[in-house]
């Protein structure tokens, strides 16, 4: 067992991109946890979707020995942390298993929306952070300002910051030492009655639960038994060890440690993230407080394709909530669509990511309907009511008021693109409330703004128009009413429940015209003619029509040309398979993925 | 709704060959040569070949043949390409020689050989001629130099007018001319022209395509970078319908979607394809289906020499149909005639009950006006016929066409 005063436990926080998952390569390479041939770039983002996107969607925990300068030895636990704001909960949890933060700035960039975010949850809680400014090797990189941007904006003295480049390995060593020199080592006792933090999970198909922990005092010991307050579970240890990053057996874990537990955990609710591990026998120390519970802000419906599969993707679920605890989910049903999951995200990307997952990794195949805030109406009737999918809106006639939910919005941007930004923000109805001088040429505006306005396609129209200098970030700040209806969609005279969205009454008509245009480019023609309409209420706002196919023939079809057309055919038959029927009108996946994407353009 | 004339049925007597018998009943030859290669063309075929590949390839058709281990009996051959006529002479003679020393021509009914006019030579025609060749088939696709350049057609108007002379002063009995319409631009006027124009050489038989603009050919490019505007569909379906009614008029029978024949003219070759039936394709990537066994030789020259050379098997790649998946494709391939499927038939053919199996699609389309069901026959109405394949894909997936329960 390693003793507390030679363990540090850290992690890496910044703005996505700015190379945490580089600089962790970098840390596995000196200290020999990973050897040069193992080694691939980013190799703690293992995930499929991780390596497609080049960004980190989970923590990452992992394990290195050091030997420092001061002639010790070290066990420094890592944790690489995602970037991106629909992630922030992630890091929030990493921050709590950690003594110390190294705060990476890109020194080609400067501070950004997340490097504030970020550094004020380290802050709060009251974690040591080490500043340190990334990519010096890039031409234009300008240290010097990014230290001073980091001192204006998180307080952090611009002399301290030191120069790394993740890429060639310059300073690395340095921010190891520093984080030795620095980061106080943990405070539990060994031989305290055991409480270990149960931070993340996951479920393999052989081995049960794979439960992620950190003992905060104690000793835990393979063939314990354990207990879990929060599900009231108890279980044997199997297997324990260290993760470097792939799983070490080792004996035990002691106070300040962090690795992994098996006990062969086939029942999924049995384990929860957040939860304490107590020892079943002996003295039985208080469960921690665990993690503050976060709230999903944006919700949409998921169903499947094949409604047979719906027991599974229950099932999938089930096992990816293990595995990320920040997503709701409950079932519900759709005219259209029929059975399905209303599911709760903390931000659209988090609600693509999952539902990738669970094609991915459990093989489904989904229809996902249009994102929606949480909106709180009251009827006239005096009663007052959460709406999480427009289909729990009562008769439009019966609603008295809409109330919103509104978030203080902080946009980092160069001097130049501020009007740009400012007409952005406006247009999206945010109130502009103060700015705040960051760096010589950049500024932090900060808004409060309805979050429907900006979970859609707010970030990509930041992007262009600050040509990609802006970033942003967001946090809850109450409920306003809001002039809001509800916009429907009829398909040939149906009525499409899944397509159904609340706008604000300006921009229905604009909203209804830009859905309809959407579905009149992704149904396909049919023989017959499909009007399209939007309403809110009795009303009409926008209406198309699809023409009738006029023309489907195939002009030449000999010998050779039988198989090769069957053969095209089948192909197109088994896109279909992503087609609902709705009267008898086919829409397929794609237009309500059009519908869920555009809200603008 | 109009049904239009009760079609002829054009089976009896014509092509009386029982369709699951003698896999060489049809015979196909693929010569994949061409002088230049058109705009449109994903027809497998080389432009720029040298005497020595051209007579390598000849040479290993005829091994294939001759390594079949048996020896064809063949009611019907279709020479086709690529263009047969691009061939040298002294080829172009060794082909002709070859299928006459290597099939059994006793019960030949029909012998077409495809041409494109800068190829037809006196000579060359008179080879056919001598050999038994007694249908030519020629790429004409139209009368006006500004489309023969747009598709990138090796010849002009001459000699189109020229080859069709010599066709029949070389004294083919039958006649076919290949047309294309739906170019970009070009007008119902235009179109009807080339028709008539057609018709003043008094062939007895006309296949009108609709111009398609296939993967991977320069035409096809051109219309994705929008170097060239898109056909408008009202004008196709207009030039389709009017096609249909204009021939019909002249005693031309539309007796399948894209083909037109004077009475007793019909290809009895293509209407086997149509009928399901069996087929013997021989050279580079030519086809073959016997009783639900479909194979296609490799299309690469090289490695389709080297696969004769080597082991006498050319075939890339086959398949074996289930006895749905045939009556599917029958279905097809019969509702593209104008004559429909026999219920009947097709249920001897493959014990699969037909009103059972895909009777909610039939419904869905009589109700429609596109399926007529007479007795024991079914076909397409006119109004179907420009949005057949709407109809007659979903008789391929059995999950369109679901089985009503207690079956
Ligand atoms: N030139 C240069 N490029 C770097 C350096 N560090 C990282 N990069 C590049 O920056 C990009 C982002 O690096 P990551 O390590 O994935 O960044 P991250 O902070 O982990 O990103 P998220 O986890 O998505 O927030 C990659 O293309 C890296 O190769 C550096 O020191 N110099
Ligand atoms: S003549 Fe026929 S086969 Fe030859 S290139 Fe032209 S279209 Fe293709
Ligand atoms: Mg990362």
């Amino acid at each position: 067992m390693t003793p507390p005063d030679r363990i540090r436990n850290f992690c890496i926080i910044a703005h996505i991109d700015h190379g945490k998952s580089t600089l962790a390569d970098r840390f596995m390479e000196i200290t020999g946890t990973v050897s040069k041939r193992e080694m691939t770039e980013q190799i703690l983002d293992d995930m499929e979707l991780e390596r497609e996107r080049g960004i980190t969607i989970k923590a990452r925990a992992v394990s290195m020995d050091y030997q420092a300068e001061d002639g010790n030895r070290y066990l420094l636990n890592l944790i690489d942390t995602p970037g991106h704001v629909d992630f922030s909960y992630e890091v929030e949890k990493s921050l709590q298993a950690c003594e110390g933060a190294i705060l990476l700035v890109d020194a080609s960039q400067g501070v950004e929306a997340q490097t504030v975010a970020n550094a004020h949850l380290a802050d709060v809680a009251g974690l040591e952070m080490i500043p340190v400014l990334n990519k010096v090797d890039l031409q234009h990189a300008d240290p010097d300002e990014a230290a001073m941007e980091i001192e204006n904006s998180v307080c952090l003295p611009a002399e301290e910051a030191l120069h790394c480049s993740a890429k060639t390995g310059k300073g690395v060593v340095e921010i190891l030492e520093s984080v030795v020199r620095r980061i106080p080592p943990p405070k539990g006792d060994p031989k305290a009655p055991l409480q270990a933090l149960i931070f993340d999970s996951y479920f393999d198909d052989y081995r049960g639960v794979v439960i992620y922990c950190r003992i905060v005092s104690g000793t835990l010991r393979k063939r314990d038994r354990i207990h879990m307050p929060g599900t009231g579970s108890g279980y044997e240890v199997l297997e324990l060890g260290r993760l470097k990053p792939r799983m070490v057996p080792g004996a035990e874990l002691g106070a300040g440690e962090v690795g992994y537990v098996i006990c062969n955990i086939k029942r999924l609710k049995d384990v929860v993230v957040g939860d304490t591990i107590l020892s079943e026998k002996g003295e039985r120390a208080q469960p921690l407080p665990g993690f503050r519970h976060p709230k999903p802000v944006v919700f949409c419906g998921l169903y499947p394709t094949n409604p047979g599969d719906f027991d599974a993707l229950r099932k999938s679920l089930d096992k990816l909530a293990l595995n990320d605890s920040s997503f709701t989910y409950e079932p519900e049903s759709s005219d259209a669509l029929g059975f399905g999951i209303r599911a709760g995200f903390l931000g659209l990307l988090h609600m693509n990511i999952i539902q990738e997952r669970l094609e991915r990794e459990e093989n489904l195949d989904l229809v996902q309907t249009a994102p929606t805030v949480v909106y709180r109406i009251r009827t006239k009737a005096g009663a007052e009511k959460e709406i999480h999918s427009p289909s729990e809106l009562p008769d439009f006639g019966d609603i008295e008021s809409f109330m919103e939910p509104i978030v203080k919005l902080s946009i980092m941007v160069p001097n130049e693109a501020i009007g740009a930004v400012m007409r952005l923000a406006t247009e999206r109805r945010g109130r502009y409330v103060t700015t705040e001088v960051i760096g010589h040429n950049r500024q932090m505006l900060h808004f409060e703004i309805p979050l429907a306005e900006i979970i859609y396609d707010f970030h990509d129209k930041l992007k262009s128009v600050t040509r990609g200098y802006g970033t942003m970030d967001y946090e809850f700040l109450e409920y306003r009413p809001g002039d809001l209806v509800p916009l429907r969609i009829l398909v040939n005279g149906n009525e499409v429940d899944a397509l159904c969205t609340i706008v604000h009454r300006d921009d229905a008509e604009r909203r209804g015209r830009k859905i309809i245009e959407q579905l009149r480019r992704e149904i396909p023609r049919h023989l017959f003619q499909i009007p399209l309409q939007a309403a809110i209420g009795g009303k009409i706002v926008a209406r198309e029509n699809i023409r009738a196919l006029a023309k489907n023939v195939t002009a030449k079809c000999y010998g050779g040309d039988i198989s090769r057309k069957r053969k095209l055919w089948e192909k197109q038959k088994a896109g279909k398979k992503r087609m609902k029927m709705v009267g008898n009108v086919e829409i397929p996946q794609k237009a309500f993925l059009a519908v869920l994407r555009g809200g603008e353009d | 709704m109009r049904g239009g004339p009760a079609p002829e049925r054009y089976d009896q007597g014509i092509a009386p060959f029982p369709l699951e018998e003698g896999y060489g009943n049809a015979l196909y030859l693929h010569v994949p040569f061409c002088v230049v290669k058109c705009g449109y063309c994903d027809f497998h075929s080389v432009a720029d070949s040298d005497p020595q590949t051209m007579r390598e390839i000849v040479g290993a058709i005829l091994e294939e043949i001759r390594s079949l281990g048996f020896r064809p009996r063949p009611r019907t051959i279709f020479m086709g390409g690529g263009t047969p006529t691009h061939l040298p002479e002294r080829l172009l003679e060794e082909l002709c020689q070859g299928i006459l020393d290597l099939c059994d021509l006793t019960h030949l009914k029909e012998w077409t050989c495809e041409a494109n006019p800068e190829s037809c030579t006196p000579s060359k025609l008179q080879v056919l001629k001598d050999a038994g060749v007694d249908r030519m088939s020629l790429g004409i696709q139209s009368f006006h130099p500004s489309i023969l350049r747009f598709l990138d057609r090796p010849h002009g108007l001459e000699e189109s007018r020229k080859a069709l002379e010599l066709c029949r002063e070389t004294g083919f009995p039958h006649l076919n001319l290949d047309l294309i319409f739906g170019i970009p631009g070009e007008d119902r006027e235009t179109w009807a022209e080339d028709l008539r124009t057609a018709l003043g050489f008094h062939p007895d038989h006309l296949s009108c395509y609709q111009l398609s603009f296939e993967k991977g050919t320069p035409l096809h490019k051109a219309l994705h970078e929008e170097r060239i505007p898109a056909p408008e569909e009202e004008v196709c379906v207009s030039q389709l319908l009017s096609t249909r009614e204009y021939l019909r008029d002249n005693d031309y029978i539309p007796y399948e979607i894209s083909n037109f024949a004077k009475r007793g003219a019909w290809c009895l070759h293509n209407v086997n394809y149509w009928r399901a039936g069996n087929y013997l394709g021989i050279g580079p990537g030519a086809s073959k289906h016997r009783d639900g066994w479909r194979a296609t030789n490799h299309k690469a020259l090289p490695l389709y020499l080297s696969s004769i050379r080597e082991s006498g098997c050319p075939e890339a790649q086959a398949e074996f149909l289930s006895e749905r998946t045939r009556c599917g494709e029958a279905l097809w391939l019969g509702l593209r005639m104008d004559q429909g499927v026999s219920l009947k038939e097709l249920e001897a053919r493959f014990g699969i009950p037909i009103l059972l199996t895909y009777g909610q699609l039939i419904q869905e389309g009589r109700e429609a006006g596109h399926l007529l069901l007479e007795e024991d026959t079914l076909r397409l109405s006119e109004e179907a016929i420009p949005v057949a394949d709407s109809w007659l894909m979903r008789f391929l997936s059995p999950s369109q066409a679901r089985v009503p329960r207690g079956t």
